[in-house]
């Protein structure tokens, strides 16, 4: 028989195709793309995250380079390397590739905005729980590893504790409800988001503050600052006293609401005089502004909660506020949430013109370039702020270059010194100032959970290395010199951060951060992005607070995408819940059962007591009943 | 050598494959196709799995509601009364209607370009020019992005400053005005309001049905038919226009009475393509912006303005020769069109002061009313890359004897622009036509890095795309996107056919 030349190609074709198909399923199936083990045999444990922070990457190579230089760890020819990925697609990448199975050995979790996937009982196909590890020791905990001249108690909790426990959050942050387990590892701590101000600045609008208050007649501007209820709307924030005058006199930080906006009119005083249009007081954006909302929900908007809180738990859900005002249990009517937006709105004018076309670097720029007075971030950017305003400390390490010059700034010698940072709590209103009457308790840092979670992913051909690192980077010594390098806060009981970061030790003080009304909370979708589009709007003065009453009623009462359409959905996730539990508990039992696990009569209980929770996901429905009986649950 | 079955036999094989028996001359050509389909195995299996597979599973996870790895529940319709009754959505689209409009505007610069460089008479330069515009293709989209983003800042951005050094600024403050002081674009607005109002209210049911009757007008000029047959399709889209807006409104409510026009308007457009000829292709968009343009008027406006422009259509066609009839119909939806679009442009945009531009700084970013014109501007001047490529390959296959022949008729430059070089270039701009078209409509990236998931503030900034990527990647929602993304794939493919039908060189 003849051969047909014309087969070459064919087998050319093919053979091609089924090589590149098989090394497409084999790297899918058995490494993921991200997640490699070299040819030469050296096993790599690819760690991916969203911190483009200088400092936490400098900080997690200097811990992977100590890890990787452990003997052990070099003698299994193991490399742990970092992937760092922008904030903003960082959903998407994690989204994808671990519904394709190609996930990084370690990815970081944060919430659904970080990747949807990585909540509920969905995280437990793609990444694995860390089971009975947590409540073993941590092997680098060992006394080996440990300083010496650690407190002896201390030692000891760490040394032999569970490893859950020698984290100040327990692993909290990382406890999956629906399943009951623990699913990542937190590394650090950076409790609640605060202001960092420019003290130059700030002395500045003092200066300008103390004269115009001496001055006879005083200026408009500083006459307008005193909270005047006389005419149809209110005007200033302050009542003029002796105690105004004194810290008007003083070099002190403003410990009231009303006072830092002394202090942000002054600032607009200082552009004025300076001439200086692009200065503003706070350095407002599209990602901070929402910090001021938060921060100020609590204190605001407490008593409202109240009255909403169906399931009596510390956190108000968006299907609490929504069958809340549905039932007429509040409104936005109510004088507390109208002080709440006029005060946001108030605090917003100090931001600069266009503030939400804004990203985080534009608002950063601004401030570490002395335009802005003040800027709301959390402790994730204290490295760089006070690195970018205050220079750096000249050491043998850090010497100065031909042309650079030394400034002494807080007794030790800065090179590229702008100004000095402080860090201060978002002030409330004080007595005799405008909204005190509105006012309850601040908003408490105790539900303050750990930040950057670790999780291992499924696909993962070097689990146990994965979990390895993990135990390394939350060790003692490790973690309090990883944080420290980073500018976090450490995550390790006993660990301290440094001073400039004191003010980002969580207080206790205060009520739950879940107590006040959450119209816009994740759960109550379509409603939610019309909510947060208008609340935009109104937070930069383009629609007053009638007319974004107005809308949002309008939203809320819309058939299909409406408030009750939130409680059908949640509805629907909560049954979800139980289902996921159910099923737990099913397995639960037979590992009981048939295996003779110990934990799992543990779990069963937890489950059902879940399961009671969430009255078999009628518990909605219950209270839908209850503010109205003789109406169905919606139903679509 | 194998034989393609469409080649013809050599003559002097002739004679031996006569005497062939059948059966072997079908096996011999049963050999070549599975020969043949064979090489194209590798090919359609992988287009197959990567390209179709994801596509029809879209369709079919469009009827669930999932959750990838935790929730897989059959919903029927349910995700696609959601998309209909969604109000974000439908807004979604009326902003990517503007930005497609924009980016037609925005398609010619391009096409300019291209032929400025195809008539450089030197190829050195040409060539430079070229290199010129490949140049920005290596610079990643992400950092093209950030830099028009940083040139919108409204203190630090260049756009502003470029505003206020070119005297521009105060002339839009002077356009724009304050609350207390409008400018001249409200003031405008507001002049003109009395005449909507009075007059292109009660008399066509608004400027939008008043453009109906012009671009039916064109319409009917462009197609041109005398065949008995035109009063089937004029019936029967005259019976739509009073069936279909009372169905969506009326009779099914809002969500069924939906899906049920457009059910009538596929099948419909179906039909008329069928039976009519493909020009009626048109009608149902006719119909649907007719919807539209009417809505929120009495049900029988749609139907009497639809039957007017017809009625007066036939009648200047019966009246007037050939030759005059559909010139009388060119101007008549050409005047409608302009005064509507001037009336939409003066009267219905800048109704209000933005209060943004008397200081000099402008929020183009964030401020709900410059979002849009921020967009549209993003780009300036709009000169894409690829787009000049295309279109400089379209104009180096025209022929120089053309170019000689209208030279010798006297051509001038600008003639030879709109005779010459546009009509034979129609190949090159359909396809960028359509890539535009499935980008505006698809895409979500831009406005993503530049507004943020929800689209900036009041959501203004929200496309079909970007609502998508929210609802899948953001609101967990996977079933309910695919839906919408399938609601958008019939958009971009009824456009598609729009296009393939009257974007085309004309020989």
């Amino acid at each position: 028989m003849k051969f047909n030349m014309n087969l070459i190609g064919l087998i050319l074709l093919l053979g091609g195709f089924l090589i590149s198909l098989f090394t497409v399923v084999s790297r899918s199936f058995e490494e993921g793309a991200l997640s490699q083990n070299n040819a030469d045999g050296k096993k790599v444990i690819q760690l991916m995250h969203w911190q483009l922070e200088p400092g936490y990457r400098e900080a997690m190579q200097n811990v992977m380079d100590a890890y990787n230089a452990l003997p052990h760890v070099q003698e299994a020819n193991v490399e742990v390397r970092q992937l760092d990925i922008t904030e903003r697609v960082y959903a998407q990448v994690l989204n994808v590739h671990a519904v394709s199975g190609t996930a990084p050995d370690l990815c970081e979790r944060g919430g659904a905005d970080k990747g949807a996937i990585a909540q509920g009982a969905g995280i437990a196909k793609y990444f694995d729980s860390l089971g009975d590890e947590g409540l073993l020791p941590n092997p680098y905990n060992a006394p080996e590893y440990l300083p010496d001249g650690l407190d002896p108690e201390l030692a000891d909790a760490l040394s032999n504790g569970p490893w859950r426990d020698t984290l100040i959050d327990g692993m909290q942050a990382s406890y999956v409800f629906e399943l009951q387990d623990f699913y990542a590892v937190p590394t650090s701590f950076v409790g609640s988001v605060k202001i960092f101000y420019n003290e130059n600045l700030f002395a500045q609008a003092k200066a300008v503050l103390r004269k115009a208050m001496q001055q006879s007649p005083q200026p408009q501007w500083y006459q307008d600052l005193i909270w005047d209820t006389s005419g149809n709307q209110e005007t200033g924030y302050v009542t003029d006293s002796p105690e105004l005058r004194e810290w008007v006199l003083s070099d002190k930080e403003p410990e009231t609401l009303g006072r830092l906006l002394m202090i942000c009119e002054a600032l607009w005083q200082v552009a004025e005089q300076t001439g200086n249009d692009q200065l503003v007081p706070i350095s407002g954006s599209s990602y901070s502004d929402l910090m001021f909302a938060e921060r100020y929900s609590v204190p605001f908007t407490a008593s409202l909660a109240e009255k909403m809180n169906y399931d009596l738990d510390n956190w108000i859900s968006g299907s609490e506020s929504w069958l809340g005002w549905l039932g007429k249990r509040w409104s936005f009517e109510d004088p507390a949430h109208v002080a709440y937006f006029d005060c946001l709105r108030e605090i917003c004018k100090q931001f600069p013109p266009g503030f939400l076309g804004l990203d985080r670097e534009q608002a950063r720029r601004r401030f570490v370039t002395a335009q802005a007075g003040m800027i709301s971030t959390g402790a994730w950017d204290a490295k760089s702020l006070f690195e970018a305003a205050q220079g750096t400390v000249v050491t043998e390490d850090n010497p100065l270059r031909p042309g650079e010059t030394a400034v002494d700034f807080r007794g030790k010698p800065h090179k590229n010194h702008r100004f000095g940072v402080k860090i201060m709590d978002f002030p409330m209103p004080g007595p005799n100032e405008r909204w005190h009457d509105y006012i309850t308790y601040p908003a408490s840092d105790a539900q303050a959970n750990g930040s950057g979670q670790y999780m291992i992913s499924q696909r993962s051909p070097n689990k146990e290395w994965a979990l390895d690192f993990l135990q390394f980077l939350t060790s003692y010594t490790v973690n309090v010199e990883f944080n420290r390098t980073a500018e976090w806060l450490p995550i390790v009981i006993g660990g301290q951060p440094k001073p400039e970061l004191s003010p980002f030790i969580p207080k206790p003080e205060g009520f739950s951060t879940g107590d006040r009304a959450y119209p816009q909370d994740g759960q109550a979708g379509n409603l939610r992005t019309r909510y947060i589009g208008q609340f935009k709007n109104f937070l930069s003065g383009d629609i007053d607070y009638d007319e974004f009453v107005r809308l949002i009623r309008e939203a809320a009462m819309d058939d299909r995408t409406g408030a009750e359409r939130v409680l059908f959905d949640v509805w629907q996730q909560q049954r979800d819940q139980v289902r996921s539990v159910e099923a737990l508990i099913a397995v639960q039992s037979a590992r009981e059962l048939l295996q003779d696990q110990p934990d799992a009569s543990l779990k069963i209980i937890q489950g059902s007591r879940q399961s009671a929770m969430l009255m078999n996901a009628t518990r909605l429905r219950h209270y839908w009943h209850m503010e109205f009986p003789d109406e169905p649950f919606p139903e679509y | 050598m194998t034989t393609l079955p469409s080649q013809p036999a050599p003559p002097d094989s002739d004679a031996p494959a006569k005497a062939a028996p059948r059966r072997n001359k079908w096996l011999n050509k049963s050999k070549t196709y599975v020969f043949l389909y064979a090489l194209l195995l590798p090919t359609l299996l992988s287009m197959g799995v990567f390209g179709y597979y994801p596509k029809v599973d879209v369709l079919f996870k469009s009827v669930y509601r999932w959750t990838p790895g935790s929730i897989l529940e059959y919903v029927g319709s349910k995700n696609y009364l959601d998309a209909f009754a969604d109000p974000i959505f439908w807004q979604s689209f009326k902003v990517v209607a503007i930005m497609l409009v924009a980016n037609l505007f925005k398609m010619w610069p391009g096409i300019i370009v291209a032929i400025a460089l195809h008539r450089l008479l030197s190829d050195r330069w040409r060539y430079i020019y070229q290199v010129c515009f490949v140049i920005p293709m290596v610079v990643p989209m992400m950092v093209w992005l950030l830099v028009w983003k940083s040139f919108f800042d409204p203190d630090f951005g260049i756009l502003n400053k470029l505003l206020n050094l070119t005297g521009v600024m105060p002339l839009l403050g002077w356009l724009d005005g304050t609350d207390a002081s409008p400018g001249v674009m409200p003031q405008i607005a507001t002049a003109l309001q009395p005449a909507l109002d009075n007059f292109f209210g009660p008399v066509f049911g608004g400027i939008w049905a008043m453009m109906l009757v012009g671009g039916i007008c064109l319409t009917l000029m462009a197609q041109r038919m005398d065949h008995k047959q035109r009063w089937i399709g004029y019936g029967l889209v005259l019976l739509m226009a009073a069936i279909m807006p009372w169905l969506a409104v009326n009779a099914l409510g809002g969500m069924a009475g939906g899906i049920s026009s457009l059910v009538i308007f596929v099948g419909l457009m179906i039909a008329m393509a069928r039976t009519l000829g493909s020009g009626w292709v048109i009608w149902p968009f006719l119909l649907l912006y007719g919807i539209w343009a009417c809505h929120g008027e009495p049900l029988w406006r749609l139907p009497v303005m639809m039957g007017v422009a017809i009625g007066f259509s036939e009648l200047v066609t019966a009246k007037t020769s050939r030759l005059i009839g559909p010139e009388i119909l060119r101007w008549a939806g050409i005047l409608l069109l302009v005064v509507g679009g001037l009336m939409v442009c003066f009267g219905s945009i800048w109704t209000e002061p933005t209060n943004q531009f008397t200081g000099g700084r402008p929020a183009w970013l964030g401020n709900q009313d410059l979002i849009l014109p921020a967009l549209i501007l993003w780009g300036f001047p709009w000169v894409g890359t690829v787009g000049v490529l295309i279109y400089l390959a379209g104009l180096q296959q025209i022929s120089t004897d053309v170019y000689e022949a209208a030279q010798l008729d006297g051509v001038g430059p600008i003639g030879k622009l709109f005779k010459i070089e546009l009509p034979l270039i129609m190949t090159q701009v359909r396809i960028n036509l359509i890539m535009m078209t499935i980008g505006t409509l698809t895409g979500y990236e831009f406005y993503f890095i530049l507004l943020g998931p929800d689209g900036g503030p009041g959501n203004v900034g929200m496309v079909p795309g970007l609502y998508m990527f929210k609802s899948a990647f953001i609101d967990m929602r996977y079933g309910y996107a695919c839906a919408l993304g399938m609601v958008l794939f019939v958009v971009i493919l009824l456009l598609t056919i729009v296009y393939q039908k009257y974007v085309k060189v004309d020989k």
